[in-house]
């Protein structure tokens, strides 16, 4: 893979990410951010010249109403001691189109 | 053989049986060459028309599917019997055709062919008498202000129907001043000059191959302004830019082009069901160097139903232009000028394309409805967002659905100021990079080629910077 693409899959930084995780919380993996400096460089400029991520938001762009509205909303469990803040495979804000 | 005046027979004895109604039937003294074997078809069937009543709501398919049944039969056009058709829930046929199709749109004083737009009033004059209008707004003229709420079923422009394969791109008219024969490619453009005695020759007829729309937004931004846009916009991009680019660069040739898209209205039910999650607590725990957040949340079944009512959502209708591999082409840059003002979009007319290039459209909604119904999903997905605040860990929908209860489609030329650059690589590949500056509201997005040996070397030395960060703030942390 080159190193657009690299950069672009997010691998690289995960990597480094990664390297960095196998120390706590004490701070020591800060110094490695430094080391994203030129791929992050790479990544901005190329994204500024290049746009390839630009498109056209249909899902919040596009005039919409909304009629008789239902729903409903029942507990079911409670869960305790989970280590993400973030649920997994949350998708409420997917665009597919 | 049996009377064909008495098709029944009767009974010996009993009083004949009134005679038929005096229909006149003008081809039905004589048998016809397509007529069928004796007593097949009566003769006072075999002649009846349809009513035009009958075919008020028909479809061009269902024209078609007639001709063809009566071809079929062996019958020459009308002769076939007269063919009753069901309610049912094919598409309503909105008229959008301006009724001609002699290639001349004049002007409504003076009669000249010879007329222009005005970008900046947006009006149509003609260079013989001076006289300007406009087209009337397509909104109103079509009847497409209707609420969506009540649309059921689909309706489409007259328009927007099927592309007939094999219908040619080049269209030839006769000029009705001079009888020259000119020829149109309508694939780039909707006007010709007749060689002969200069008048302009539009196509103004409703053909089966995608090039003429139900309505045309002309464009309000002139050209002016997209230059000093485009120019704007590279300014910004100057140091990393391919230098071959800078130096070729020259945003005056910027070109005006009409592109097609098919506007859509939904009227949808859309169901959400899934699971969300809302944190009841966060805490930490461990201590010293092992300290951990963690979180306490609880679970909830969710669900969401409501009608979705969808305005004017956009969607292109050119095979090319809707390709958005971003290794192949920078097509992403024309749709993320979107959204357009659709609503002031007009009636179909040629001369607002006069000066102008366009690109015929060559997908219909056979082929568009599978994306255009998924958007109208994400815009769902995106209402029901609104309503699941509460859950801040999140929601995953685990059944997705939208019920399309109607659907209206209008196609439509919609106005872009494009420059584009045809990039060679090192390694031979070709890239068209566009800078697109919407016709209507000047939004601007580009895809400028980047001189990447350059963005390497700068890119090496900002991590040169970068180690040399990592060693000093590595002195504090790692000591």
């Amino acid at each position: 893979m080159d190193l657009p693409g690299l950069l672009f899959s997010g691998a690289l930084p995960t990597m480094i990410v990664h390297a960095s995780s196998g120390s706590s919380s004490d701070g020591s993996w800060v110094p490695l951010l430094f080391l994203l400096t030129g791929p992050a460089f790479f990544l901005f400029q190329y994204q500024r010249y290049r746009n390839t991520d630009k498109r056209h938001h249909h899902e919040t762009e596009t005039a919409s109403e909304v009629a008789n509205p239902q729903g409903y909303d029942q507990p079911v469990r409670s869960v305790t001691g989970a280590r993400e803040a973030r649920m997994a495979g949350a998708n409420e804000r997917e665009v597919r189109g | 053989m049996s009377d064909p005046s008495n098709p029944g027979g009767s009974a010996p004895g009993t009083p004949p049986p009134p005679p038929p109604p005096a229909v006149p039937l003008p081809e039905a003294a004589g048998p016809s060459a397509y007529a069928p074997p004796d007593g097949v078809i009566p003769r006072e069937q075999a002649t009846q028309e349809t009513p035009a009543d009958t075919m008020k709501d028909a479809t061009w398919d269902d024209v078609k599917n007639v001709r063809e049944q009566e071809a079929n039969a062996g019958y020459a056009p009308g002769e076939a019997p007269q063919i009753t058709y069901d309610a049912h829930d094919g598409p309503q046929v909105i008229r959008t055709g301006s009724g001609k199709g002699d290639g001349l749109d004049k002007c409504p004083k003076c009669g000249s062919t010879d007329i222009g737009f005005d970008i900046a009033s947006g009006m149509l004059f003609c260079r013989f008498c001076r006289h300007r209008w406009a087209q009337e707004n397509a909104v109103a003229a079509f009847g497409l202000d209707t609420p969506i709420s009540e649309l059921r079923g689909r309706h489409i422009g007259s328009g927007s129907g099927s592309i007939v394969p094999g219908v040619d791109e080049v269209v030839t008219f006769k000029c009705q001043a001079c009888g020259a024969e000119i020829a149109i490619d309508t694939a780039h453009a909707m006007q010709a000059r007749c060689h002969w005695c200069r008048n302009t020759l539009s196509v103004n007829q409703q053909i089966d191959n995608g090039a003429v729309p139900d309505a045309v937004l002309p464009f309000s931004l002139p050209k002016d302004e997209a230059v000093a846009r485009i120019a704007e916009f590279v300014k910004k991009r100057r140091f990393f830019a391919n230098r071959r680019f800078t130096g070729q660069f020259a945003p005056e040739n910027v070109m005006g082009v009409y592109l097609p898209y098919l506007i859509v209205d939904f009227n949808a039910k859309v169901q959400f069901a899934g699971t969300g999650e809302h944190t009841t607590r966060t805490y930490t725990v461990g201590d010293g160097d092992d300290r951990e957040t963690r979180y306490d949340y609880d679970v909830y079944q969710v669900g969401r139903t409501f009608s979705l009512y969808v305005d004017d959502l956009t969607i292109e209708s050119a095979a090319d232009k809707r390709d958005f591999e971003a290794s192949r082409n920078t097509n992403n840059i024309i749709n993320a000028i979107m959204p357009f003002d659709t609503k002031n979009a007009v009636r179909y007319d040629a001369n607002y394309l006069s000066g102008f290039t366009s690109q015929r459209r060559d997908l219909d909604l056979s082929t568009l409805f599978g994306p255009a119904q998924e958007q109208a999903e994400d815009i769902g997905r995106f209402r029901a967002a609104e309503t699941v605040g509460f859950y801040d860990r999140g929601v995953r929908w685990d059944q997705q659905n939208i019920d399309v209860v109607g659907d209206r489609w209008i196609s439509a030329y919609l106005p872009v100021w494009l420059y584009s650059y045809l990039e060679t690589k090192g390694n031979g590949r070709q890239l068209l990079h566009y800078i697109a500056v919407n016709g209507r509201t000047g939004e601007t997005m580009g895809s400028v080629p980047i001189n990447t040996t350059r963005l390497w070397i700068f890119s090496g030395i900002a991590e040169v910077f970068g180690i040399i960060g990592t060693v000093l703030t590595g002195f504090i942390f790692w000591r």
